[in-house]
């Protein structure tokens, strides 16, 4: 599994966006996006098209899932959510770490310039 | 605002693949619609500037969106067969039969325009509008048609409505080659025809990849030789067109049987899309076709008899004009009519092969 994780990274910024919000808890379609904008403070704002063609390369790689959800309140048709499977959480842990890694190699770096 | 905006939308969403648009178009609506609810409290401008992010991100949702429905149909063994013998929906008869209502309409429309002109004696109107551009610009938004015609013909392996499209990219494409010997002046225009069809392929390459649609046009051809007579349907309607052309205006008669002959050429054509089998279908083909080829060929035979010889004063005799035109027509009658018997010959000698 770890190999097939690499040959997944790195994140690209909507990717990355698009698995952070679905990490606390699934999303449907909207949501999505309006947490895309609060996490990323209003820089990525993909548009409904790129979200749906992103969602659906990510259900195809298996890293998110869809799910219906009838809700009693609502008339009409089910509502779709997002969440993360257990490879996409995998998958977005392992982006995160080699963000970290970065940062702390070019804190590192830096730190040594200043003394 | 709102309304129409997502109305649009909704039209964008139709032009995605299939299974595409079956998981995800009433979900891209439902979201579309809420984001412009939200940005409606800012104004027309932001609804505009969102729909227009819209607009620009189509491109590369279609293309990834082909994609996926090509690794689907790959993975599920499936391929959209257009070798079927049913009859075709409203929606596909329309859209086979658009071209060969649009191009008349323009032709009348510019035509239209000129006598009107003449008859109100601006000419110095006249001289504006007949320049090369406006007279070539008109066909502009037809020879668009045909490319996105092609366009999504080409990603959905060339159905039965498509021909038509064929037959006038042909008529098109054969003129932009520049062999035609007429002095025509806007042969140098022409000579660009063949840069935007060469951008349609080059998208439509793009968006499927594979020589799967060739081989669909090429198997469904064989299997349905009809379908090669509803290609040239194009061609005779170019000529039954152009045919009344040197009848001078304002000829209201003239308009009025040039367009019963292309009426009943529309009519064949909407009657084949929704006719089921193919005998029935090329009869359907023979039948208008002989029909409009006759009211061409009666009406102009009648026209230039009693026009007055000495009085013509294009370059060419009208009788020779004529009889050279409906020499050609009748070649044009004869290659539309080859094919489909030739289907019916196949049919009876190998049965079992055709239809198998």
């Amino acid at each position: 599994m770890p190999e097939i994780i690499q040959d997944y990274l790195p994140l690209t910024e909507t990717t990355f966006y698009i698995l952070l919000s679905m990490a606390v808890e699934r999303k449907h379609g909207y949501a999505i996006i309006k947490d895309m904008e609060a996490l990323s403070k209003g820089r990525v704002v993909p548009s409904t098209g790129t979200l749906y063609g992103a969602l659906s390369r990510l259900l195809d790689q298996g890293l998110i899932e869809r799910v219906a959800e009838e809700n009693p309140e609502e008339v009409g048709r089910p509502r779709k959510f997002y969440s993360l499977t257990k490879f996409g959480s995998k998958l977005l842990e392992a982006e995160m770490e080699r963000l970290r890694s970065l940062v702390v190699t070019a804190e590192q770096r830096t730190a040594l310039n200043m003394e | 605002m709102e309304k129409r905006l997502v109305g649009l939308y909704k039209r964008l969403l139709v032009y995605l693949p299939q299974n595409f648009k079956d998981k995800f178009a009433e979900e891209m609506e439902t979201v579309f619609t809420g984001r412009i609810r939200e940005v409606g409290s800012r104004g027309r401008r932001a609804m505009i500037r969102l729909f227009i992010g819209e607009l620009l991100a189509q491109p590369g949702l279609w293309l990834l969106a082909y994609q996926r429905e090509r690794r689907v149909l790959k993975m599920n063994g499936s391929q959209v067969s257009t070798m079927s013998n049913e009859q075709a929906s409203w929606k596909a008869a329309i859209a086979a039969v658009l071209p060969l209502v649009c191009f008349p309409l323009l032709f009348l429309s510019y035509g239209a325009i000129r006598d009107l002109l003449y008859a109100a004696h601006l000419d110095s109107l006249f001289v504006i509008l007949m320049t090369d551009v406006t007279t070539f610009g008109i066909y502009i938004p037809f020879y668009l048609l045909l490319l996105f015609g092609f366009l999504f013909a080409w990603l959905r392996d060339f159905p039965r409505w498509s021909y038509t499209y064929l037959g006038w990219l042909m008529i098109i494409l054969i003129s932009g080659l520049g062999i035609s010997e007429l002095n025509d002046p806007y042969l140098k225009y022409l000579k660009l025809i063949w840069g935007p069809f060469l951008v349609a392929l080059l998208i439509a390459v793009l968006l499927n990849p594979t020589i799967k649609p060739l081989k669909a046009l090429w198997r469904s051809w064989l299997w349905d030789w009809t379908l090669a007579s509803f290609m040239l349907f194009s061609i005779l309607e170019f000529m039954v067109v152009l045919s009344f052309d040197e009848m001078p205006g304002p000829s209201v008669s003239g308009v009025f049987w040039q367009g019963l002959a292309v009426a009943v050429l529309v009519g064949g054509a909407l009657w084949y899309m929704r006719a089921s089998g193919r005998g029935r279908r090329i009869l359907i083909l023979l039948g208008s076709s002989a029909l409009s080829i006759a009211i061409t060929f009666g009406v102009n035979a009648y026209y230039w008899h009693n026009y007055p010889k000495p009085n013509i004063q294009f370059p060419i005799d009208g009788y020779t004009m004529i009889t050279q035109g409906m020499n050609f027509m009748l070649v044009v009658f004869a290659f539309l009519l080859a094919p489909a018997l030739l289907s019916a010959t196949l049919n009876r000698i190998f049965p079992k092969q055709l239809t198998g």
